[in-house]
């Protein structure tokens, strides 16, 4: 195999992301079987914009009180996407079943994980082919996690002393990638873009239609 | 093993159409240029472009309506010249013939000898069609010459006839090493709609069919889905993979008889809808999607004409009936008197001759469906065990409250009758965009005050007794109020005093987060964070 078929190869193995999270993951996507750390929910719902765009099914649980129109304002294409507010205690099973169905499932675990159960999802979702998206993992049960990325500065665009409305954000996503010691150099990007609000004051309402033209762009 | 003839003639849509062929002439559908002469391509058209571009690029270039109509009643002239020679000929209507070459060559001696028959053959119909002499490959003076393609399976014949010169023969065993070379857009054609999957290989680096090759089936599979997986069978020039063709076992067909006998092609066609409904029916009941459908149709004289209609990606009824207005019209106006009905139709019969297996080669939508039956499955399970309203999706709705813009209802719940789909309502109160992504239930108590630490308040008229300074939600730690917005008013109702007044605000806190406050009757919560 050569060095283009490899690569071609790897990118084969990985859901798509959103080009301007692509830098953050080491073949442009969300990587099969693997677990990915996120530390917003405004970075999940990033992430699985253009995955359910493409046809990929996707699964949010435990995030109690997610905003579907924000999932939505961030393209997530809402025919894809399911949403399981409080699992309750038996949310590991929710888990399994879940990654045995849907391509991608995120989700703020609301116990800690025990590492017996982690490494029995751990297995499962590489069998699967799945990806696990784990919001805000504050204790690191899970080892495995292949990507991590946290927004480590945001700064909000359209607000002032009493004036304006919040519009955009621009966000420092650093990435920590298992098996490198330091986080790579931070992508800065808007989150949400500016886009949206401009897209709402000039269309009004119908921003809601169409998903597909709120897009993440570099900043 | 097959040996499958491809024959193609080229620009079929301009040649179909009463122009001189020799001129610059592009075939529009829609805003769409779908098809264009030699001449035009000189000037640099290609089909896929913006009538507007073809225009800038020529300025007085004959530009006429697609009609498939126009073009499948001057193919079946076509046809004609070739049933005089050879059975069986399989086609689409509108620019291709395949057919199994083994019996014919073995009767006249040989491909070549069948290649030149059916190539003379062929060029005097397109001659006779575009009322002037073929030219070959690449000339502009009349229409282009039919090319002919040879290989043991019908893909790597259509690329032989597309792809080289005027004809080529694909010798046995060859059609992988002849494929490999070709650039993964020779997939375009015979994957339909599937344009992006090409766009995505060519990002990825995967430029030609040999590389194409080159991936594990499973990882192509996984990937791209069921058009991937055709695409790799068919770089991979696998015989009878591609299509997995197989004669049935059992006669498969649908008969209408008409009594009447009718005479008029539009009412035959009518008549024949709800048959080719129940053929198709009949087809996918036993999961099975008709390659190649023969057509027969008889008169009262027992006169009969049949005509094999091919497509790799099954028929629709209206396509069907499409094919069957096709032969008719062409049946009616076939050159030779001798060979024209001279009774009115009695009898169509739709019989699938070749099919192919459900199980081996699914449509896309077909192969979603089955993750779709997984998802629906697993989500039923999970609401036996949490209860039916715990499982949710989103559909867009309206409403001035953030929670409202999209409503969480019950997956598999009918879409609740208060969902509003009509966006054009106005509502004051309205945040503006973009929305906030975490809504806490119920929503969070909070104190703000201003630098004095003395708690702000709104007035009846909107205004704030002081800049805001810090905010502690619930007994966390207080932070400082870095930015604010607003207030808004929250209620439509703010103007009446009997009005519940609530009032919103957004502020930025040291941290750098953004929140969404609601004050009413002086008690703030932390309705949304935009986190």
């Amino acid at each position: 195999m050569t060095a283009a078929d490899a690569a071609a190869h790897a990118a084969l193995d990985v859901h798509p992301v959103a080009i301007p999270l692509q830098p953050l993951f080491p073949h442009a996507g969300l990587p099969r079987g693997q677990w990915v750390g996120v530390s917003a929910p405004s970075l999940m719902l990033a992430l699985l914009a253009r995955p359910s765009q493409d046809g990929a099914w996707c699964a949010v649980v435990g995030v109690d009180g997610l905003g579907l129109a924000a999932a939505q304002e961030s393209g997530v294409a809402l025919e894809r996407l399911v949403v399981i507010p409080r699992p309750g205690p038996r949310w590991p099973d929710v888990l399994a079943a879940l990654i045995d169905a849907f391509d991608i499932v995120a989700i703020r675990t609301p116990s800690a994980v025990s590492v017996g159960i982690a490494r029995r999802l751990q297995a499962r979702v590489r069998q699967r082919r799945g990806v696990v998206v784990l919001l805000d993992a504050v204790e690191r049960a899970v080892d495995g996690i292949a990507v991590d990325l946290r927004i480590v500065e945001e700064h909000w665009e359209g607000i002032g002393a009493g004036a304006g409305s919040l519009r955009a954000r621009r966000v420092r996503v650093a990435a920590q990638t298992r098996g490198t010691p330091r986080h790579g150099r931070p992508v800065t990007l808007w989150l949400p873009d500016p886009a949206v609000a401009i897209a709402a004051d000039e269309h009004g309402r119908s921003a809601t239609a169409s998903p597909a033209s709120s897009t993440l762009r570099a900043v | 093993m097959r040996r499958v003839l491809a024959l193609w003639c080229p620009d079929w849509s301009v040649v179909a159409a009463d122009v001189v062929v020799a001129r610059p002439v592009v075939v529009r559908a829609a805003d769409t240029v779908v098809a264009c002469s030699e001449a035009a391509r000189a000037f640099g058209i290609r089909t896929g472009m913006r009538r507007r571009e073809a225009q800038a690029r020529c300025p007085n270039v004959t530009i006429i309506e697609h009609n498939p109509d126009r073009d499948a009643r001057a193919f079946a002239r076509v046809l004609d010249a070739v049933d005089a020679l050879v059975p069986d000929v399989a086609t689409d209507g509108v620019g291709w013939l395949l057919l199994d070459i083994r019996g014919p060559s073995r009767r006249m001696g040989g491909e070549w000898a069948v290649i030149l028959r059916l190539r003379q053959a062929v060029d005097a119909a397109i001659a006779e069609v575009a009322d002037c002499p073929v030219v070959d490959v690449g000339g502009v003076g009349g229409p282009p010459a039919s090319r002919i393609g040879v290989a043991d399976g019908w893909y790597a014949a259509v690329c032989a006839a597309r792809f080289a010169s005027a004809e080529r023969i694909v010798a046995p065993g060859e059609q992988a090493a002849f494929l490999a070379p070709l650039p993964v857009h020779a997939l375009s054609d015979s994957l339909g709609d599937g344009q992006d999957l090409i766009e995505l290989l060519n990002r990825l680096g995967v430029a030609t069919l040999g590389a194409l090759a080159a991936l594990p089936r499973r990882t192509v599979a996984d990937r791209f889905g069921t058009h991937g997986r055709l695409a790799h069978q068919l770089a991979r020039g696998e015989v009878d993979e591609p299509l997995r063709l197989r004669i049935p076992d059992e006669p498969l067909e649908c008969v209408l008889e008409l009594d009447p006998p009718l005479d008029r092609v539009d009412a035959v066609a009518f008549a024949a809808r709800e048959v080719a409904e129940r053929f198709l029916a009949l087809l996918s009941r036993r999961l099975l999607l008709a390659s190649v459908v023969a057509i027969e149709t008889e008169t009262a004289h027992v006169e009969q004409q049949v005509r094999h209609w091919r497509s790799l990606n099954g028929f629709t009824a209206a396509a069907l009936v499409d094919r069957l207005r096709w032969q008719l019209d062409g049946w009616l106006h076939t050159s030779s008197a001798a060979d024209r009905p001279t009774a009115p139709i009695t009898n169509v019969r739709f019989h699938a001759v070749e099919v192919l297996h459900g199980g081996q080669q699914l449509t896309v939508a077909d192969s979603m469906h089955r993750q779709d039956r997984q998802v629906a499955q697993t989500l039923t399970r999970l609401q036996g065990m949490l209860g039916s309203t715990a499982v949710l999706v989103g559909v867009l709705s309206d409403g001035r409250d953030p929670a409202s813009w999209v409503t969480a209802v019950p997956w598999n719940a009918a879409t609740p009758s208060s969902v509003r789909t009509d966006s054009t309502t106005p509502w004051p109160g309205r945040l503006p965009r973009p929305a906030p992504t975490i809504l806490p239930r119920p929503p969070l108590a909070a104190r703000l005050v201003d630098p004095d630490a003395v708690p702000v308040q709104v007035s009846g008229r909107g205004e704030l007794s002081a800049a805001p300074a810090r905010l502690q939600i619930g007994d966390r730690p207080w932070c400082s109020v870095d930015r604010w917005a607003g207030p808004w008013p929250a209620d439509e109702r703010w103007w009446e005093s009997s009005g519940r007044r609530r009032a919103r605000m957004q502020v930025v806190i040291d941290s750098g987060a953004g929140l969404l406050l609601t004050v009413e009757s002086g008690r703030w919560h932390v309705e949304a964070f935009y986190d």
